[in-house]
């Protein structure tokens, strides 16, 4: 099961006039358990899903369709190749990947996961919501949900293919309310390659305790503030900013405040953050890319200064260099640049030292908003929704609210002050917490 | 695709619920529901004066929900092949086993119906070459202001066939919507200001066609170059006059999500235990509505129940929350037609419609005047908000705004962020404007739960006491 012969669509593309064709499949299994305080529903979806690029000379067109009779796929070729024929050109066009192949030697995938049974998932969200049962007495899972997905992708183009790539990956999620005199919420999850790797009862028992901390939770005085940023909270909104703006196209199209900036200091010494598309512990990884391009390592910014940008074949070529193998896409959207899995250099403090060191400063474990922020001008903003003030070097009241409020690059350049040694692993980031300095929260 | 094998897809898929739903009762179902979901969509894209995309999305599969022994599973497949739908159902039942919550499901009568919306020019039979041409000119006009540096301009086409087959329902839908969004980046010495905007019509082609659009780009364009040199606000509290898009937007984060029946039945909400408190201003009545004009039409939710108008909020009083049938029975309140699916591979959850809140009596001139001082904050060019119903917080960005002083509209600020509490913030509305706009997109939705729905908001312009603003 989950298998179509690219090959011979790929063949009839060429049949029906296409000039270049290339063929991108994925087939996805993904089956998930939502919780409250008991297993509310299993659902499991399968799907299989093509994306056609057509290019006649420099006039591109693409469709992507999950109806795969073979009718339906032979229509879809001649309505990619009946658009790409009315198109303008683009100049910037030189041809699909030229490189077609696979970095690493696997690990991507684990049997399990992809396997896994309503049985098996039921299994981990009983013990998360143990977990969060047992952990104070007063706290109860509210919301939450555990999963497990499987993929595999193949592409086949003019210059190579088919190749294919199998990846899996398995999540657990929770949000506990705690009811004592008032009321204490809190959310985390955990995300690995494996359902084998998850730790749903150390999750709800953190979640379940980090939830009763928060009764009686309160806004912030407006004013500035240390912020220590846990690690989800620090990977998050490095993403948030710095993804876009080291994304080759958006250099190129003068969408980043990052053009033209390679070799230059664009933050503190203490911040190096590297790409990492080939290394199986990171979930971002892969063989390659969405395009068929073998995945890469690469320095983006070392020491404060920035390194490279993320390139796919069509950004690479009007740069006049190689793809890094960081092309991402939908079955039916072109390949855009974006970084595989972003790791931020640990440093060596440990977060109890920052908050020790810290007079008034507020540590920040959960935000919302922060994707609002804009990354063209930098200006970088969230919401708190579970934070604790610190004083003298430790942890006073919780808050929820307040607004976080600062130029981002002012942020990575002169106000970070410590970089920390524990690293937390988002989707596409793996970051240690950091502390900055007087940064602005508008509060009461 | 071709209309003939659009209508083969129709006729095999209707086929193929009927027998989802056979088999499920064969293996013993006590409720089987099957949905089928024929998606369309069109993107056109231009970049820099340059066409980047144009591609087209097809998607088409069925949803199946049973309940077993009590308790409810879903499965989802893309192909019309019995052996894969028996295997779904299967695959569904087997889930249902797993769960350990007893669902009953609100009692209906039969729900029988089709609906669809008005659709002159169907927007899929306009060549290819005429669109790019349009979203080239229109990108251009855009890109060709000075101070540009970046311009992208999208089209987007829709049509979202939904029928839904149970042993209480039978029904089926169709919506067309087309839009049109433009970006621009300003940029002067080191410094960088994006602003975009879109306008999206349930519809065909004729709401695309005969519109001024390169007018609409080179606005945007000329704004985004005056916020390149607008400061952002002082941080700290606020009287803010908001205006309709953005009103639309604090309905939906602030209370739209709150009252959404499945987070109040786990305790997720904090207007759990609230119906009858009085929770804002008596100013305030806020709407979901399926059929609002310039909102997504949603005549039936994918639970195939009729979607009602509902309020949520009459004169400050929480009076219903958003519902469907699982949440209803659970909460004992009736079912308001919000169960709601992005698509075949997902079941419905409780989600909004259309928000908005009724128009008052206030003037626009007359309360920028009683304001005073304060922020004059406008939706456009606003990325969005986000809610966190459990700890109450709420946030939205705004886009280019202004001062309010002295009674007046000052200079322009830019970098707004607004932050709130749902049990607090809308008892603060001190004014309600007599004007109403609600407005949907095709480029986006509402995210809750890995699923994204296309959703309307809206209001008149309306005059809030006091509202936490980030700044620097």
């Amino acid at each position: 099961m989950g298998s179509i012969d690219v090959e011979k669509l790929y063949r009839r593309a060429i049949d029906l006039g296409a000039v270049e064709t290339e063929i991108f499949y994925v087939f996805s299994r993904d089956i998930s358990i939502s919780i409250s305080d008991r297993i509310e529903m299993v659902e499991t979806s399968i799907s299989r899903s093509i994306g056609i690029r057509v290019a006649m000379g420099k006039r591109v067109a693409i469709v992507g369709t999950q109806d795969l009779r073979w009718e339906s796929l032979e229509q879809a070729i001649r309505s990619a190749i009946s658009i790409a024929k009315t198109m303008p050109e683009d100049p910037s066009w030189g041809g699909f990947n030229h490189r077609i192949g696979v970095a690493g030697s696997g690990g991507y995938h684990d049997k399990r996961t992809a396997e896994a049974s309503p049985e098996d998932l039921g299994l981990i969200a009983s013990t998360l919501i143990r977990g969060v049962t047992e952990s104070t007495g007063i706290s109860k899972p509210s919301r939450g949900s555990c999963g497990a997905g499987y993929a595999r992708v193949e592409v086949i183009n003019p210059y190579g293919g088919p190749i294919a790539r199998e990846e899996t990956r398995a999540w657990v999620y929770v949000y506990a309310k705690a009811r004592d005199s008032g009321e204490g919420s809190y959310g985390d999850y955990q995300l690995a390659r494996s359902i084998g790797a998850l730790r749903p009862y150390e999750l709800g028992l953190r979640v379940g305790s980090i939830a009763k901390s928060f009764v009686g939770a309160r806004a912030p005085e407006n004013g500035e503030y240390d912020l220590i940023l846990s690690p989800k909270i620090a990977g998050s909104f490095i993403s948030t900013m710095l993804s876009p703006a080291i994304s080759a196209l958006s250099v190129q199209r003068e969408r980043s405040p990052l053009a033209g900036k390679i070799g230059s200091l664009v933050a503190s010494e203490l911040i190096t953050i590297a790409d990492e598309g080939v290394d199986p512990r990171y979930l971002g990884s892969r063989g390659f890319d969405d395009e068929g391009h073998p995945t890469s390592f690469n320095i983006i910014i070392e020491r404060g200064i920035l390194k490279s940008y993320v390139y796919d074949s069509y950004t690479a070529r009007i740069d006049g260099r190689e793809s890094s193998g960081n092309a991402w896409r939908g079955y039916s959207s072109s390949p855009t640049p974006a970084p595989n899995h972003l790791i931020i250099k640990p440093g060596d403090s440990r977060l109890e030292e920052m908050i020790r060191e810290t007079r008034k400063g507020i540590y920040v474990l959960s935000t919302i908003g922060e994707w609002l922020s804009n990354p063209v001008s930098g200006n970088l903003n969230a919401t708190i929704t579970n934070a604790y003030l610190v004083e003298n070097g430790e942890i006073r009241a919780p808050i929820n609210g307040g607004v976080i409020s600062a130029d981002f690059y002012e942020l990575i350049r002169r106000k970070i002050a410590l970089v920390g040694r524990e690293i937390d692993d988002l989707e596409r980031i793996s970051a240690p917490p950091m502390l900055f300095t007087r940064v602005r929260i508008a509060g009461k | 695709m071709s209309r003939s094998n659009e209508r083969e897809w129709n006729d095999q898929g209707l086929e193929a619920l009927s027998y989802a739903i056979k088999v499920a009762e064969q293996l013993g179902a006590g409720y089987a529901e099957a949905r089928l979901h024929i998606y369309q969509y069109e993107l056109v894209r231009a970049d820099n004066g340059v066409l980047r995309d144009y591609s087209q999305t097809r998607r088409a599969g069925i949803g199946v929900r049973v309940i077993y022994n009590r308790r409810i599973g879903f499965a989802s497949t893309n192909s019309m092949d019995r052996e894969d739908i028996r295997e779904a159902v299967l695959s569904a039942i087997s889930s249902a086993r797993v769960s350990e919550s007893e669902v009953s499901l609100t009692e209906r009568p039969f729900t029988k119906g089709m609906a669809s919306i008005e659709v002159r020019q169907d927007p899929f039979s306009i060549p290819p070459e005429d669109k790019a041409r349009l979203v080239l000119e229109v990108n251009r006009s855009g890109y060709g202001v000075e101070g540009i540096r970046s311009s992208v301009t999208m089209l987007g086409i829709q049509r979202d066939f939904r029928a839904v087959i149970s042993s209480d329902s039978n029904v089926s839908w169709e919506v067309y919507i087309v839009g049109l969004s433009h970006t621009s980046v300003a940029g002067e010495a080191g410094s960088m200001e994006r602003l975009h905007d879109s306008r999206s019509f349930a519809g065909g082609w004729e709401n695309i066609a005969g519109r001024d659009w390169g007018d609409f780009s080179r606005e945007i364009s000329v704004t985004a170059k005056k916020a390149l040199k607008a400061p952002t606000p002082p941080p700290g509290k606020a009287r803010i006059v908001a205006d309709p898009d953005l009103v639309g937007l604090i309905l939906h984060e602030a209370f739209g999500h709150a009252s959404e029946g499945d987070l109040v039945m786990t305790g997720t909400s904090v207007l759990r235990n609230k119906l009858g408190s009085q929770l804002a201003s008596e100013l305030v009545t806020i709407v979901d509505d399926g059929m609002i004009h310039g909102g997504y039409p949603v005549p039936y939710d994918d639970e195939g129940n009729r979607k009602e108008r509902t309020s949520i909020v009459e004169k400050g009083v929480l009076k219903s929350y958003l519902t469907d049938r699982i949440s209803a029975s659970r909460l004992g309140v009736a079912v308001t037609g919000n169960g709601r699916a992005q698509d075949f591979e997902s079941p419905p959850i409780v989600r909004q419609t259309n928000i908005y809140m009724e128009p008052g009596d206030w003037g626009f001139d007359e309360m920028i005047r009683e304001a005073g001082s304060g922020l004059y904050l406008l939706g456009r060019g606003s990325g969005g908000g986000q809610v966190d119903t459990g700890a109450g917080t709420f946030t939205f960005a705004a886009g280019p705004s202004y001062v309010i002083r002295n009674g007046e509209i000052g200079e322009m600020v830019r970098g707004v962020v607004i932050s709130g509490y749902i049990l607090e913030t809308l008892k603060g509305v001190e004014a309600v404007g007599r004007d109403l706009v609600v407005r949907t997109s095709v480029f986006g939705g509402c995210g809750k739960d890995g699923q994204l729905v296309r959703v309307g908001d809206g209001g008149p312009h309306i005059m809030i006491r006091e509202i936490i603003v980030g700044g620097r």
